[in-house]
């Protein structure tokens, strides 16, 4: 049997195949630069395999210096292989170096076809016969060795440097078994390869050459560490998907849908369930008009807005809009994302959740309707406690309008009337009217059953539009008012009817107050300041006070200290203003009395949020 | 007096009116002016002030014939304002036109010694026969 015809043949085909391999990988998955290197040294190896077998074979001194020249071929292709594969694998090792090995072998492999028979050997004058593993073979006589074959050294012994350089990086970073394993044998086989070539050139040894067998070890090594690679990313491929099916069992069971929305393509990816919640097929094609044309066309805008411009210094967003199905129901959605950036910064996908909220949104705007009723027959009967002193504010335009009437009347029976006098009186006749006509509008707004209607408002406007209505009747229980009213408020967003019934409750708390027996005189105090993106308006008495300890029993329903009262008002608006995103609360003051404090937010302009 | 009343004579229409000099006490600008306009086209001399204390500051030495209080105004209610001229020993007669409906505030103001109570909106002849009444009395 021909043992060393077998080990090289074994040796190339064992190598092809994992060329073979590993260049398949690399075809299916053109990132894996490691696959497709080790696949170009396992072909390198396969063909000095075959070159070695040549060269034992050769009958003539030609043959033999060509298999040589070819092997040294092969041999540029593994040692520049190996030496990019230990770059990119362990991401380690000097660039210069790199380079360095890459031109000194490329300038030999330029010698090995330029000089003398091959790189290794300047001159070969003949071959006699030898044997190995039994087998007879072609072994060369009275040879000049090429000095050339310097370079080809060097290049070698630069490469081992290298990779010894990288495998300590990437020990020192922890990796120690890829480091031994790779680095190691990668440095052990090159440095045995090139010794063994050096010694046989100068005849110190008996051939044959053996690099490709040391190399075949090599490739061991290195496809044993791809191969561990593969089953760790095969093994996170599997748990992934468990938390993956955790993820959409969880998904499913709060109707949480998952989507992302590619800004160059306008491509939408979406889960089942997040289609199903705007009514996609599972297979439609999404792209943002396509989605936006499910919304609710009064959310369309809004939710354009916020997708397409992300605010780059806000990069979280947050939004809720309804989605009209194609069956013509009608859902609320919340959805909260992120815009996600490339390496240069540039905003390149927003990803986020959507999840749907329809049952909540029935529940809110239940509650609201609730509130809304209870707010409008409160705000009736609190009329009534107020209506001596809006019949005041009506008879007072009356009367002026009445007596200039009737004045003009009278200086026109008298044939020497004054014109001019006749148009004073009619332009206070109009003003009056028109008083009388703000005061009854004022009136119907609080009497009309509204819906809340969030709306950008002075809050110096609204104190002052309810002293209108109340002034007379505070004045007429002897009660004086002040106001103390910072000027160039930010507007607040709020429901107008609503927040003036909490303030007209608040006042006639406070005159209620104040109409028990106190040593202090009937001050009711109004004040609005700013306060870090909320206002905050303070209506306090000189009355006696919230009893100790009762300062949160009074905002409790039912709770009342008054004869006819029903003890809904001051739980009322503290529901009204929670509705505005404030709080209202009450403490006593120092000096005496009470004080109650009411906050709203800012209006921030654009509609981020809507409510029910 | 008399060189007074001459004085006032002035633009007044004749004849039972004539020379007649009416205070009207009102906080409201609009209404203070309506009265007074309508008295004057009535033949009587008017004057507004936007507070008691105003009236009560000039009418010693501009005496009315007869004054009409606004009953609630800032500082100095009618009331007020009528128990200060009851304790300065004014004699005009007091004339109450208000806004204001409150039970027992007729009384209260009777007791004080005025001599009509008006409701406002309040037609030109109720308050012409109250006035003629009260200057007559």
């Amino acid at each position: 049997m021909n043992w060393a015809t077998v080990v090289y043949s074994m040796a190339a085909s064992a190598s092809l195949t994992l060329a073979l391999i590993h260049g398949f990988i690399w075809w299916r998955q053109r990132d894996a630069w490691a696959n497709l290197l080790f696949a170009l040294a396992a072909m390198g190896t396969a063909a000095l395999a075959g070159c070695e077998l040549a060269i034992i074979r050769a009958a003539s001194t030609i043959q033999f210096a060509a298999a040589i020249r070819w092997a040294n071929l092969a041999a540029w292709v593994i040692i520049l292989s190996l030496a990019w594969f230990v770059r990119l694998y362990f991401r380690a090792g000097r660039t210069w170096l790199l380079w360095t090995v890459c031109a000194l072998r490329t300038f030999s492999l330029f010698l090995n076809f330029m000089t003398g028979q091959n790189l290794n050997y300047r001159e070969i004058t003949g071959l006699r016969h030898g044997s190995f593993l039994g087998e007879a073979i072609s072994v060369p006589v009275a040879t000049v060795p090429n000095p050339w074959m310097l370079v080809g050294q060097l290049s070698i012994w630069a490469l081992v440097v290298f990779v010894v350089d990288a495998s300590i990086t990437v020990w020192r970073r922890g990796d120690r078994r890829r480091a031994v394993v790779v680095g190691g044998s990668i440095a052990v086989v090159l440095a045995l390869s090139a010794a063994q070539t050096a010694l046989l050139v100068l005849g110190k040894i008996q051939p044959p050459g053996t690099p490709s067998l040391f190399y075949v070890v090599v490739l061991a090594a290195m496809g044993y560490e791809l191969a561990s690679d593969a089953l760790r990313a095969a093994q996170l491929a599997r748990d992934l998907r468990a938390r993956e099916e955790e993820l959409t069992l969880a998904a499913e069971a709060v109707s949480l849908g998952f989507w992302s929305w590619e800004f160059a393509r306008n491509e939408f990816w979406a889960t089942d369930q997040w289609r199903a919640m705007f009514g996609f097929a599972t297979t439609e094609r999404l792209d943002l008009d396509y989605f936006l044309q499910r919304l609710h066309p009064d959310d369309r805008e809004m939710t354009r807005q916020t997708l397409v411009k992300p605010d780059p210094k806000n990069v979280r967003y947050q939004t809720q809009y309804r989605t009209l199905l194609p069956d013509g129901r009608l859902r609320w959605i919340a959805s909260q994302g992120r815009v996600e950036f490339n390496e240069n910064g540039k905003a390149v996908r927003l990803r986020g959740v959507s999840v749907d909220i329809t049952h909540v949104k029935q529940m809110d705007l239940e509650v609201q309707a609730h509130r809304n009723d209870v707010a409008h027959l409160l705000r009736v009967a609190s009329l009534g406690e107020f209506s001596s002193g809006l019949a005041h504010e009506l008879k007072q335009p009356l009367t002026s309008i009445l007596s200039n009437a009737q004045a003009a009347e009278l200086f026109l029976a008298n044939d020497t009337y004054d014109l001019g006098q006749i148009r004073d009186i009619l332009h206070d006749i109009v003003m009056a009217d028109r008083r009388a006509s703000d005061v009854i509008n004022g009136l119907r707004l609080l009497l009309k059953k509204n819906e809340f209607q969030p709306v950008a408002l002075d809050a110096n406007q609204l104190i002052e539009d309810v002293l209108k209505l109340m002034n007379n009747d505070l004045m007429g229980r002897g009660i004086r008012v002040a106001t103390e009213l910072t000027e160039d408020l930010p507007s607040i967003r709020g429901d107008r009817v609503q927040l003036q019934q909490v303030l007209i409750n608040l006042i006639l708390n406070a005159s209620d107050a104040m109409c028990r027996p106190a040593a202090h005189p009937y001050i009711l105090t109004l004040r609005s300041i700013w306060m870090e993106g909320i206002v905050q308006i303070s209506v306090a008495d000189t009355g006696g006070g919230i009893p100790s300890g009762a300062e949160e029993k009074i905002f409790a329903p039912y709770h009342t200290t008054k004869p006819q009262g029903l003890g809904l008002g001051l739980s009322l608006s503290r529901s009204i203003v929670q509705a505005h995103g404030g709080r209202l609360w009450a403490e006593n003051q120092a000096t005496g009395g009470a004080v109650f404090h009411c906050t709203i937010p800012e209006w921030k302009g654009e509609v981020d949020l809507k409510q029910p | 007096m008399v060189r007074r009343r001459k004085r006032r004579y002035k633009g007044c229409l004749p004849p039972y009116s004539a020379c007649r000099m009416i205070a009207v006490v009102d906080d409201e600008e609009s209404v203070r002016k309506a009265v007074v306009r309508l008295l004057q086209a009535s033949g009587y001399a008017a004057r507004g002030f936007a507070s008691g204390r105003e009236f009560l500051q000039s009418w010693l030495t501009d005496e009315p014939d007869c004054v009409m209080l606004d009953l609630q105004m800032p500082d100095l209610s009618g009331t007020d304002v009528q128990r200060a001229l009851r304790s300065a020993g004014a004699r005009f007669p007091v004339i109450i036109i208000t806004a204001n409906d409150r039970p027992g505030a007729r009384e209260e103001c009777m007791r004080e010694g005025a001599v009509a109570y008006l409701c406002k909106p309040v037609e030109n002849l109720v308050l012409l026969n109250a006035l003629k009444l009260a200057i007559d009395a």
